[in-house]
């Protein structure tokens, strides 16, 4: 069973914004979807193609509230290989913003092959999304939820 | 003396079944096997350390754009001339001691960075006639100022590469996704991109201007203490290349400025000239012709450079110089191999 990354959001917050970059002119092409589980089984909602281009950046937003997404998964598959003849590693990062808010992001340096060689690097994760609880309760407001 | 040479021919022949068997393993599967095919990789500039030497077999420098690490080996098995068996690396300092660079944008946009991004340094050693009881050593840095063929400046390439990119619809990428590894996998739309590429980096009129800086230096007796150390020639210059488009020819031009001590003598001058280049597929074939002033003589020679194995250029001159021990003129060979090194993983 793969380990899984978690992404706590506010689900009253804004929309979820998915970014990618990577530097040193490595380029990358990837394909994000979003998964829901659905009567036990996992079901795509959305799938998005991201691709960083010259700007070594791309993002996106999900389609869906954040109020719907609890639970689900957010998983991706990337291949990037290095367009400057002199470069053979790079950092990537993928981060997950909401209302400006930094709620997630992970960053690796790795070895990228040299696009001119005809080879890729490819690498993919996943991330499940958690609902925040709501830190402005009080405990006696969370108590009386209960009783 | 013997002792050494021998062991600079061990070292070649090292380095060269090594470069074959990796060429070998290169071609084990179609796909890998055909992308150096698709390699921009024959318009290499000469190596700034080998040129103080002598080793390179032309004299008149390439301005474009240096590529990857490359090494150079230098003999004289055929011909035992003057130069004998040596080895050069070439490499850009940038990116290899830790630098970055924000994304391809910044490369276009930034003089600065990519003046960074395209130095080149190069160290040689080799033993020569000159010096039969020396080991020669050289240092030297080259910087492109201007390039207007430079790859990365192909947006046609880019958004090819990342249309070649894109993840294929089969492989969506599953709900519990974990290959945080990453496997190094071939991509035949890649190596698809690059023949448009090279094609159209053929076709196209375009020009650069380069300049460097040499040092080289001999270990007396080849000892590395301090005192047996010294430096014996220094050089700088500036080359620029004009290539035509689609016939496929270029000229390039190169003034250098040389001082050089050679048995308590000093001497400086300049060596100045011009070479036409006829680029093919799979061959280049070039002759220059250059007046040097410490020479007080007129040289010429003619090129040829062949892509016989993935990775590996096999290239040979014949020309007319002027021997700087007896002063008679003599036709020499120079056969080397420039091996691309970065493509080792």
């Amino acid at each position: 069973m793969p380990k899984s990354n978690y992404c706590l959001i506010d689900p009253n917050g804004g929309a979820i914004k998915v970014q990618i970059t990577a530097n040193n002119g490595i380029r990358t092409g990837s394909i994000f979807i979003l998964w829901e589980i659905q009567q036990g089984k996992w079901v795509k909602k959305e799938k998005f193609q991201a691709i960083t281009g010259d700007d070594g950046l791309d993002e996106f937003i999900l389609l869906e509230k954040p109020q719907d997404i609890e639970n689900d998964s957010l998983a991706w598959s990337i291949n990037a290989c290095s367009l400057v003849p002199s470069v053979q590693r790079g950092e990537f990062t993928i981060v997950i913003l909401q209302d400006t808010l930094n709620r997630w992001k992970k960053l690796s340096s790795r070895i990228v092959p040299s696009c001119s060689h005809g080879k890729q690097l490819t690498f993919g994760n996943h991330v499940i999304f958690k609902h925040l609880i709501n830190d402005s309760l009080t405990t006696s407001a969370l108590w009386k939820d209960i009783e | 003396m013997e002792r050494y040479r021998i062991i600079t021919i061990i070292v070649t022949c090292f380095w060269l079944p090594i470069g074959i068997a990796q060429s070998v393993m290169d071609t084990s599967t179609v796909s890998t096997g055909e992308a150096y095919r698709f390699k921009l990789d024959y318009n290499i500039p000469e190596s700034p350390a080998f040129s103080i030497l002598e080793a390179n077999p032309t004299t008149i420098m390439r301005a474009s754009t240096p590529q990857e690490i490359i090494t150079h080996l230098a003999s004289d098995f055929l011909s035992g001339n003057r130069v004998s068996p040596g080895l050069a690396l070439d490499f850009n300092p940038y990116f290899v001691f830790g630098g970055r660079l924000q994304n391809i944008t910044e490369y276009r946009n930034s003089g600065w960075k990519r003046f960074l991004a395209n130095m080149q340094i190069s160290v040689a050693t080799i033993n020569a006639e000159e010096f039969p009881d020396d080991l020669l050593f050289s240092g030297g840095l080259r910087a492109t100022l201007f390039d207007s063929k430079d790859i990365l400046f192909d947006k046609k390439l880019g958004r090819d590469i990342d249309m070649a990119l894109i993840p294929d619809p089969t492989d969506d990428p599953g709900p519990l996704q974990n290959n945080d590894q990453g496997i190094i996998q071939s991509n035949t739309k890649l190596s698809e991109a690059y023949t448009k590429a090279k094609t159209r980096y053929r076709e196209t009129a375009g020009g650069s201007i380069a300049i460097g800086y040499a040092i080289a230096g001999r270990a007396k007796n080849i000892s590395f203490k301090t005192d047996s150390i010294v430096t014996y020639r220094h050089q700088a210059w500036v080359s620029g290349q004009y290539d035509m488009g689609k016939s496929g020819l270029s000229i390039n031009a190169m003034v250098l400025y040389r001082y050089e001590q050679i048995q308590n003598r000093d001497n400086s001058g300049l060596i100045s000239g011009i070479s036409l280049r006829r680029y093919g597929k799979k061959l280049i074939l070039s002759a220059e012709i250059y007046h040097d002033s410490l020479k007080d003589a007129i040289e010429f020679g003619g090129y040829a450079e062949a892509y016989l194995l993935p990775n590996i250029t096999v290239f040979a001159s014949l020309k007319k110089e002027t021997n700087d021990i007896t002063g008679k003129e003599e036709i020499l060979l120079k056969p080397g191999i420039k091996w691309n090194f970065s493509e080792s993983q």
